[in-house]
């Protein structure tokens, strides 16, 4: 993977003291918090005892007003402290070290791949209807220029019960990392590359209904049939252009998208369009979210919470290696 | 018997008559698009061989000043480059040239190592570039071509086309082999006398 680990120590050395001052953050809000527990329960308890027992008996429930007014104090106490936590880290931790996997990476923790961009890679039938992201990583590894983000993507189904009332379900269309990327050649068409569902059970059948859902413009172009049966159990590929099917999907880079898919353990989809490859890796790992405000002391400062976050970057950008994107031996530079 | 009986009988034997012919001009038209589909897939082929002719003549404008000791080689590519434009070729052979000729520039992409001033030029290292495209080209059109005439060969050999098949008097046809060079282990030993 993308990893110019040799000078992670030095790099280490000057992300301690970000880590350091961030724990002691950690630590003052996890105690702030304690306080104010302590001292609502503390003082609504004390008021609600002291109405219970001198005051009319026609306050009846009210006594216990005070309370509630100390729980809604902890609640929001709560929500000050842990909302801003993960913006927090975000910006001083992971854009440190996106800065270390490249420096001419950058990181936008509240942006993310617009809506246009995911619909523009054709990867899904159909269009969201609710769509959110973050976490937007854009710029360039080596010599190959790459966005990236988490990814949302929702549609809704309406329902009527018996009664003739109507209710919502949503459901996603897909959740997980979305990727777009300079691809290392040049080509005008269409190519898809998605997950094989009907060939595995259904053989040569499953082949004609998947020519036929072309035809019937379902999918764009037609179904390019590929050598390596490895690869055909796992994908099905259809494309505007068979010969620049084959162009892009040498038998090297089939070989590559299998180990990239078996790296992954998701079913990943691939649009090659105008130059550039759109990837898609279903995931439900909530990536490059700060460990919690209460977690253990010193969290921050183990090695292997740090290793962690840098192990998901290189994983998010490891398609640039994995699929061969900086080699530029072709006519585009 | 019966009017009935008869009209009945008659409305099945045209309507299965009606349906096989169906069937027939289906199977008959597909089999045509196939076969199209691998002439189309052959001129593919052809596209990428004439870029080659063309970049052939400035590859070897650029290289012969830098590279001395290459001369026979580079007479060879000419040579070959010549006669893989000639009209008169025969059809059997174009191919055999063509394969020759794909060895010789790859002998020749060997050779360039020993030239580092070569490698340092700009329009030398554009024109390589360029012959890798078109090498990747080629090759995907040849991978085009031959899974155009796997559909074919399926579709003539399966039923229920083949019967059709028979009747028009279609014939398997022969997919690209890798050549014999690219196949065999490359001579490591070999490559470092050059």
């Amino acid at each position: 993977m993308s990893a110019p680990a040799g000078d992670w120590d030095q790099h280490y050395r000057e992300l301690e003291p970000i880590l350091r001052a961030l724990e002691e953050e950690r630590q003052q809000r996890t105690a702030r918090f304690g306080q104010i527990t302590l001292w609502s329960v503390l003082i609504g308890g004390l008021l609600s005892l002291a109405l219970a027992a001198f005051a009319s008996p026609e306050l009846g429930i009210f006594a216990f007003a005070p309370l509630g007014v100390a729980l809604v104090v902890i609640l929001a106490s709560y929500a000050a402290i842990t909302s801003d936590w993960s913006k927090l880290f975000k910006w001083r931790v992971i854009s440190q070290l996106v800065k270390f996997i490249s420096p001419d990476l950058e990181y936008l923790p509240e942006q993310f791949i617009s809506e246009a961009e995911f619909n523009q890679s054709m990867l899904f039938q159909r269009e969201p209807d609710r769509y959110r992201g973050e976490d937007l990583i854009q710029g360039k590894v080596g010599q190959t220029a790459i966005r990236l983000s988490e990814v949302h993507a929702e549609y809704k189904v309406e329902h009527y019960d018996s009664k003739g009332n109507r209710y919502t379900t949503w459901h996603t269309l897909f959740r997980g990392l979305f990727i777009i990327a300079d691809f290392n050649k040049h080509f005008n068409g269409i190519t898809l590359v998605l997950p094989d569902t009907e060939e595995g059970l259904l053989g040569w059948l499953g082949q004609t209904l998947q020519s036929w859902s072309a035809r019937l413009g379902m999918q764009p172009g037609e179904l390019v049939k590929l050598e390596d049966p490895e690869f055909e159990r796992a994908f099905k590929v259809y494309s505007t252009d068979q010969i620049e099917a084959r162009y892009i999907l040498t038998p090297s880079l089939m070989a590559r998208i299998l180990r990239f898919r078996e790296l992954t353990r998701s079913e990943i989809r691939l649009a090659f369009i105008a130059s550039q490859l759109y990837l898609a890796i279903p995931t439900t790992h909530d990536y490059f979210e700060a460990p919690s405000v209460f977690a253990p002391t010193g969290i921050l400062l183990k090695p292997e919470t740090i290793g962690r976050y840098l192990h998901e970057l290189q994983f998010a950008l490891a398609v640039v290696d994995e699929l061969n994107l900086n080699t530029r031996i072709w006519t585009k530079r | 018997m019966d009017t009935t009986g008869l009209i009945f009988g008659l409305v099945c034997i045209g309507g299965g008559a009606l349906l096989l012919l169906i069937l027939f001009m289906a199977m008959y038209n597909s089999l045509i698009a196939k076969k199209n589909q691998v002439d189309y897939a052959y001129s593919g082929i052809d596209v990428q061989l004439k870029k080659r002719h063309d970049l052939i003549p400035n590859l070897v404008a650029t290289v012969r000043q830098y590279m001395e000791h290459e001369r026979e080689l580079l007479e060879r590519i000419t040579a070959l480059r010549a006669r893989a434009v000639s009209p008169d070729l025969p059809e059997g052979e174009r191919m055999q040239v063509e394969a020759a000729l794909s060895g010789a520039l790859r002998s020749l992409m060997v050779a360039v190592e020993n030239y580092p001033n070569l490698k340092a030029n700009e329009n030398f290292l554009h024109l390589q570039a360029s012959l890798n495209e078109i090498e990747e080209q080629l090759a995907a059109a040849r991978r085009a071509y031959n899974a155009a005439v796997t559909d074919y060969n399926n579709a003539i050999e399966m039923f229920p086309t083949n019967f059709v098949a028979s009747i028009m008097g279609l014939s398997r046809r022969a997919v690209f082999e890798a050549e014999a060079a690219e196949r065999a282990t490359p001579d490591v030993a070999q490559l470092f006398q050059q």
